[in-house]
């Protein structure tokens, strides 16, 4: 079989992505320090740092620890310049690349949601948001939006309402049955899910007798232990709904990008790793051909959901 | 930013707790600059899993080829199985990163102030100063600090410069009794510093705090290499994160290229150390806290 006969093409609603592979949003800030490290055009899409009406400062320093055994714990806070700086200052450079652009968005209440929506709204060069109501590390808004049904209902609801663009909400793992959490999305008018953000982690100094993390206390837990809790619940949801779930959580490479694509998601976002290792999206991508070729597999949508019981 | 495969030259102990690693890295070490850092990958498996960054202490010539040199302390399981890494053996490497020191000859004392394993980020920075001393007729005083004789690494090496180095040990086992922090005090006070200078630090931030006041009393310009746990190393994670102050750091900084980030309400903001700095004058940082 050629190697250009793989298809690694895939659809998120309005948007289609040359490969399923994507930056998950806080690893990839506006993409312009990985230009030195891979060709931006190669992506799937790039999903930006999760953005905010107004500017956020964040969480205190002492922001990030590595935990023994593939994981750490980090907590920024949502620190980003705004939805304002973001379309002067950061939109353009991302609007010469051919690569869909998906924002996330953050907010301490549904009109915030809807405001910036509406903002990026009137931008161009925006395929999707993704709506973060997960974000475990901010005291407001984040995943007390997305641990409550009726929360994430208004805030998918008005982002719904705001804009005609691909609409993602991010589901949290803090929950004991991400299935009603989706279910409840794909009602209130999402094109498509992702999930996991960061289950909530702490860890502490025993002779401080203080968080590891400082005055932040808590942070997500991250890195690739996380990747069997994510691929349960992207199995569990992608059997609850019909719209495209994107997985995300402990992403290395292409096998394990594989998994979730088999274990029923359209697509993923690779997170930590690409702190590690800046060409880890390159080579997944790279990878998930050659898999598909080894196995006589055509197109990339054969394997999707292919799970066995 | 360049992310290359480099080979190890040699991994050597130099005292109890510090090594010394060689790596051939020719496209990084052509570029980087004194102060700045290479972000590794000391292992392939994920544990540990993120990068180690680490100050270039000196780069070498080979033949046709160039290597850096890392001076590090063993602190932690990373550092910890970085000891086990021998010659002919592969290191993913990113580099060169961060922000470093910047000195100018309009000053004619240059003070470079080391404790531990600070001191081999001042090394290349003292090789530059120490080529223009002649011609620029430029005094190069260095500061090296550590707990005890047997814990001091490249006296030698900075011996080798055009520079008078002077140490100090906590324990007095060897050179001044006592912090590089109050030496420094005698020695401007005994008219052997002078105090028309400027210093370059890298240590502890509590060796920071103690120069913050002598400074001040002499107004003497410091810039100082800060440290903090960083996860990508290469500005976008926003982990590295300390407080600046606001009024000090537009004294200085174009901020159209920083990434610093200020509070609405109050006067300080948040810096990232792996690409503000990890230098920073020393009045653009809060270190109360």
């Amino acid at each position: 079989m050629n190697k250009d006969t793989v298809d690694l093409s895939v659809t998120l609603g309005k948007i289609k992505l040359k490969n399923p592979v994507m930056p998950a949003s806080g690893v990839f800030g506006y993409g312009n320090e990985f230009a030195d490290f891979i060709n931006l055009e190669d992506l799937g899409a790039i999903i930006v740092k999760g953005t905010t009406l107004r500017p956020r400062l964040g969480s205190f320093q002492g922001r990030f620890v590595e935990i023994a055994g593939c994981a750490a714990l980090c907590t920024i806070g949502l620190q980003n310049v705004g939805v304002t700086r973001f379309i002067t200052e950061k939109l353009p450079y991302l609007r010469q690349f051919g690569t869909p652009v998906i924002v996330n968005i953050a907010g301490e209440s549904t009109e915030e949601f809807a405001k910036v929506t509406e903002t990026l709204n009137k931008a161009k060069g925006i395929a999707g948001i993704e709506v973060n109501i997960s974000c475990p590390n901010v005291e407001r808004g984040g995943m007390y939006f997305g641990a409550n049904p009726d929360a994430t209902f208004e805030v998918v609801e008005a982002v719904r309402n705001a804009t005609d663009l691909m609409v993602m909400p991010k589901l949290t793992p803090n929950v004991t049955d991400i299935a009603i959490f989706a279910k409840v999305c794909e009602e209130a008018g999402a094109d498509a899910i992702s999930l996991i953000n960061s289950p909530l982690g702490m860890a502490i100094d025993i002779n401080t007798r203080r968080s590891k993390l400082g005055e932040n206390l808590t942070g997500g837990l991250i890195g690739p232990w996380v990747k069997p809790l994510a691929v349960r619940m992207v199995w569990q949801v992608t059997q609850a709904v019909n719209i495209p779930v994107i997985g995300v959580g402990g992403i290395t490479g292409a096998e394990d990008a594989l998994e979730f694509l088999i274990a029923g998601a359209t697509a993923i976002e690779i997170g930590t790793y690409n702190l590690i290792d800046p060409r880890v999206m390159i080579k997944t991508i790279e990878g998930i051909k050659k898999y598909l070729i080894e196995k006589g597999i055509s197109s990339l949508s054969d394997i999707i959901g292919t799970f066995e019981r | 930013m360049i992310q290359i495969k480099s080979h190890i030259l040699s991994n050597k102990q130099l005292t109890e707790g510090c090594w010394r690693i060689t790596l051939l890295a020719s496209q990084i070490a052509s570029k980087i600059k004194p102060g700045q850092f290479i972000n590794v990958k000391i292992s392939e498996s994920n544990d540990p899993l993120f990068r180690r960054p680490f100050s270039a202490f000196r780069c070498i010539k080979l033949n046709d080829e160039l290597g850096i040199e890392v001076v590090y302390e063993v602190v932690g399981r990373g550092t910890r199985l970085m000891t086990n890494l021998k010659q002919g053996d592969e290191l993913d490497i990113i580099g060169p990163l961060g922000h470093g020191f910047e000195w100018k000859c309009d000053k004619k004392v240059h003070v470079l102030i080391g404790s531990g394993v600070g001191s081999p980020a001042l090394f290349m920075l003292g090789e530059e100063i120490s080529q223009a001393v002649t011609q620029h007729e430029l005094e190069l005083v260095i500061l090296l600090d550590a707990k005890s004789k047997k814990h001091l690494i490249l006296e030698k090496e900075f011996g080798t410069l055009n520079a008078k180095v002077l140490v100090s040990t906590h324990d007095g086992s060897y050179g001044y009794h006592g912090r590089v922090t109050e030496m420094l005090k005698d020695f401007i006070e005994r008219g052997e510093i002078s105090s028309d200078c400027v210093i370059y630090a890298c240590g502890p931030e509590l060796m920071f705090k103690a120069l913050v006041p002598i400074c001040q009393q002499y107004h003497i310009p410091a810039q100082v290499s800060m440290e903090r746990h960083m996860a990508c190393g290469i500005g976008v994670c926003l982990s590295c994160v300390c407080k600046v102050d606001k009024n000090s750091v537009l004294k200085y900084r174009n901020l159209k290229s920083s990434h610093i980030q200020f509070s609405q309400e109050e006067e300080f903001g948040y810096a990232l150390v792996c690409r503000d700095g990890p230098v920073f004058n020393i009045d653009e940082v809060i270190l109360d806290e």
